[in-house]
């Protein structure tokens, strides 16, 4: 069997982290590519819809990050940010959501090693884990009529 | 059961369905003073329902019928709701019956701007316990006295204090792992069948278009399948964190028994214990979701 | 006329499954009830007055698929329509009450009218309704007031009366092929029956004591003429504007198209849809023809006892009283159709006075 490719999401901040993974790469420092970046410009713009929607797409593992707190180009972002990831994920852990394939980080723009490394950590995590099979489930599947014919309860 | 709520003095005349709440008589006059004088449009409040063993709703603009009012351990209902709907919203000024939960609601609601206070005449009951069987959310209650009113009904008794240790419900289910929580869960939700009374009946839920409704972009799928079911109940909890109240109204609204409460009760504990908050204690706390303290920092990001 | 007693209901669920049927019937689950697939007699609630969920998804799904597509190659697109065996599997719907029973009957007039809506005909043909007479009633039920009675025979293919005048206990059903449909079923899976004597059935009690408790035709009369009446405003201020009384009505039937995929692939989707809900009948301009909650209600109930009784002569409601049962503002039909029915009486006794 070919080995697993994780899809995995990273929402990052333009201004930190983005800058981070711009300087790992003109670095050429080497970290996997299993992951598609979406840009945001702060982190205070990741709504929980994000996360969900990342999962419905088929997404394995989701990653998110941003500036330091204190950094926050914005001032605040980030703090508004933290409290609501800090709430939403309790929330997704209790309704059976694997956080594991969750990650947070704080990267500045000149932590260009820090995020090829947890880069490789997310993939190499995810890899571990294998395909979402949980969420997979309850994807509505194309091939099937999806109608309920009744007693879907 | 019921305690003070009920008079139980008068045994041989009060069987359980129509125990009276001792200050009924005051609170009916109240009201139909305040009708009387003109100082209120409308008084919101309870009546007997059109079935035998409920309470409903009741919108009281004669004086005269200001008798019908009732309270009782069948009035479950968070009448605050009414205050966001679009007939209420220009009726003028109004009174309110409300319990010490649905009196929490009028907090967040007058902290959010959604409610004018000088509208308002607030109705306050003491009130220790609706339900029969007494409903979980009265057997935790912290505000058998109301939080806010203008006038109180029945005798103030003291407020319990929340612990981390209120939340067993939640914590019963916090125990499972995280394969037993996602069966529960889909298999809960599963059977929702998109009505939104949840979001209707919400005294919270006061956005004039859900996201559920907008769809441009589509962030939540409108079919009743799992992933639709699943997406649309998270949603809803969520934007209510650190603003639901937990009078459990949405729970007791599902067609489809799904236990609501549970997942907001999740958030209520999880903002308790990280943040000391409780929403609808003032008029004046600004809820966690809205605010920060400078330096905070969080653990579980790297 | 052949019997069967309750000890043999479990051989007619075999003898349908054998003969290739789903078996439907009424279960309960946790504190809710609905109607669902069994494998066994016993997962069967008999005496449940109507589960909260009526048997209509059953001919009207609350989501379907109608359309699906695929990409198949750079700039081919498939499309596929789902199959009929899919959709509309051989189905038995046990244990229905006459209400649910006469649910998709009524729905046929609207999804026969100006086309023919497969999805919900090819189910009503490939599924016979066996239907329970009642022998109790709740304070939310009101057949009688809508031209029906706890032993109607309207929809079902075959319908039983039982001979006890409690449900859920041992009972002795008188068995009535009511359709063609319903014989040829009898015929198809037999020896189930018990016999052939007639056991008195025990249905009268109920049926004399449900008095209708309003006059649908004076109801309908005021209809007419009552469209900006001040009465929908005051009378619907409980409503909370949601989806309970549609959704669990046997004879709403609105529905939403809606397309959900992306550029690989995806479905387009029908599913319920609510009058009641201040979205349905939004415009894209903004506009909406139907702003307020007592504008809705007023849709709901004109549309049940007036627009449909125009156009196909039939009530659109069996008065199986879910509406009324599970509103959670306790506020809905039948509540309203009885005040509605007294402010008339009134208005005219009223109207006499002066003449007098
Ligand atoms: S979410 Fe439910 S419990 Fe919380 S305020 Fe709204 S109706 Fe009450
Ligand atoms: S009230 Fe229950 S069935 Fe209705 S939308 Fe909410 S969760 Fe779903
Ligand atoms: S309108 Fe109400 S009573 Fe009539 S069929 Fe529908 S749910 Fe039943
Ligand atoms: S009548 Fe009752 S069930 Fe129907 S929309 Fe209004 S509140 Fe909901
Ligand atoms: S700009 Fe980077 S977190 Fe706000």
């Amino acid at each position: 069997m070919a080995e697993f490719k994780p899809k995995a999401i990273a929402f990052i901040c333009n201004w930190c982290t983005y800058t981070g993974a711009d300087l790992a790469g003109t670095s050429r420092m080497e970290y996997p590519a299993d992951f598609r970046i979406i840009k945001v410009p702060c982190t205070g713009r990741i709504d929980a819809e994000f996360i969900i929607k990342g999962f419905e797409q088929g997404a394995d593992g989701i990653w998110i990050s941003g500036c330091h707190i204190g950094d926050c180009h914005y001032q605040s972002g980030n703090y508004f940010a933290q409290r609501r990831w800090s709430i939403f994920h309790d929330e997704l852990e209790f309704l059976g959501i694997d956080t594991r394939r969750l990650k947070y980080t704080w990267i500045s723009a000149s932590e260009g090693r820090k995020f090829a490394d947890e880069a490789t950590e997310f993939v190499e995590r995810l890899k571990e884990l294998g395909p979402y099979e949980d969420f997979d489930q309850i994807i509505p599947k194309i091939e099937e009529s999806g109608a309920s014919v009744g007693g879907d309860g | 059961m019921l305690g003070v709520m009920v008079d139980v003095s008068d045994a041989e005349t009060t069987s359980t369905a129509n125990a009276t709440f001792r200050e009924l008589s005051t609170l009916q006059s109240f009201a139909k003073k305040l009708l009387e004088s003109g100082t209120v449009k409308m008084v919101i409040g309870y009546s007997q329902g059109y079935t035998s063993d409920r309470a409903m709703p009741a919108f009281i603009t004669d004086p005269e019928k200001a008798s019908s009012l009732i309270f009782d351990k069948r009035c479950f209902h968070n009448l605050t709701m009414y205050l966001k709907t679009a007939e209420i919203k220009c009726a003028g000024k109004i009174a309110i019956v409300v319990k010490g939960c649905d009196a929490k609601a009028l907090n967040v609601l007058l902290l959010e701007n959604q409610i004018k206070r000088e509208n308002l005449v607030i109705l306050g009951l003491v009130c220790i316990g609706v339900g029969d069987p007494t409903l979980e959310k009265c057997r935790i209650c912290n505000v058998n006295t109301p939080p806010i009113y203008d006038e109180l009904f029945g005798k103030p008794v003291p407020n319990k204090e929340w612990t981390s240790a209120t939340f067993t419900r939640v914590k019963e289910l916090e125990g499972k792992s995280q394969k037993e929580l996602w069966e529960f869960w889909v298999n809960e939700f599963n059977r929702c069948i998109k009505c939104y009374a949840c979001r209707e009946v919400c005294p919270i839920c006061t956005c004039t278009r859900c996201i559920t409704d907008k769809n441009q972009p589509q962030w939540v799928p409108t079919s009743p399948h799992s992933m639709g079911n699943f997406h649309w109940n998270l949603t809803r909890a969520f934007h209510l964190a650190g603003r639901c109240i937990g009078c459990d109204e949405c729970e007791r609204s599902c067609p489809a028994d799904i236990p609501l409460s549970l997942v907001n009760w999740k958030l209520i504990k999880q903002v308790f214990e990280k943040y000391g908050f409780i929403a609808g204690m003032s008029p004046d706390d600004l809820p966690p979701m809205s605010t920060y303290v400078e330096g905070e920092e969080e653990e579980f990001i790297k | 006329m052949i019997t069967i007693n309750t000890n043999s209901l479990g051989k007619l669920l075999e003898s349908a499954r054998s003969a290739g049927y789903r078996f439907v019937a009424p279960v309960r689950d946790g504190t809710i009830s609905l109607f669902r697939p069994v494998d066994r007699i016993q997962e069967i609630a008999l005496d449940l007055i109507t589960p909260v969920k009526s048997p209509k998804e059953y001919f009207f799904s609350d989501h379907e698929c109608i359309l699906s597509y695929k990409r198949s190659g750079k700039s081919l697109i498939e499309l596929s329509e789902p199959s009929k065996e899919d959709y509309a599997p051989p189905t038995v719907i046990f244990g229905c009450r006459p209400c649910d029973a006469a649910g998709p009957g009524i729905i046929r007039e609207v999804m026969t009218w100006d086309c023919d809506d497969k999805f919900f005909l090819d189910r009503l043909e490939s599924t016979v309704i066996i239907t329970i007479a009642c022998v109790e009633a709740d304070e939310a039920c009101y057949c009688t007031s809508v031209d029906m009675a706890p032993d109607s025979e309207t929809g079902s293919d075959i319908l039983l009366t039982p001979s006890k005048d409690k449900p859920g206990v041992q009972q002795e059903y008188l068995v009535k092929a009511v359709t063609e449909k319903g014989s040829r079923f009898i015929e198809q899976t037999k020896g189930w029956s018990d016999g052939t004597v007639n056991p008195a059935p025990a249905i009268e009690g109920l049926k004399s004591s449900m008095k209708p408790t309003f006059d649908a035709e004076r109801v309908r009369k005021w209809l007419d003429t009552s469209f900006e009446d001040k009465f929908w405003d005051t009378a619907t201020l409980a409503c909370i504007s949601c989806g309970t009384c549609t959704y669990t009505c046997p004879t709403c039937h609105c529905y939403d198209i809606i397309d959900e995929g992306n550029t690989d692939g995806g479905k387009r989707l029908r599913n319920w849809d609510a009058c009641m809900m201040e979205l349905f009948t939004l415009h894209a301009s903004g506009h909406n023809p139907r702003p307020t909650k007592s504008n809705r209600f007023r849709q709901r109930l004109t549309h049940k006892f007036k627009y449909y009784p125009d156009l196909f002569n039939r009530i659109l409601c069996t008065g199986c009283g879910r509406c009324q049962r599970y509103c959670p503002t306790d506020h809905a039909l039948k509540n309203l159709l009885e005040q509605i029915d007294k402010l008339v009486s009134t208005e005219s006794q009223a109207a006499e006075a002066v003449d007098k």
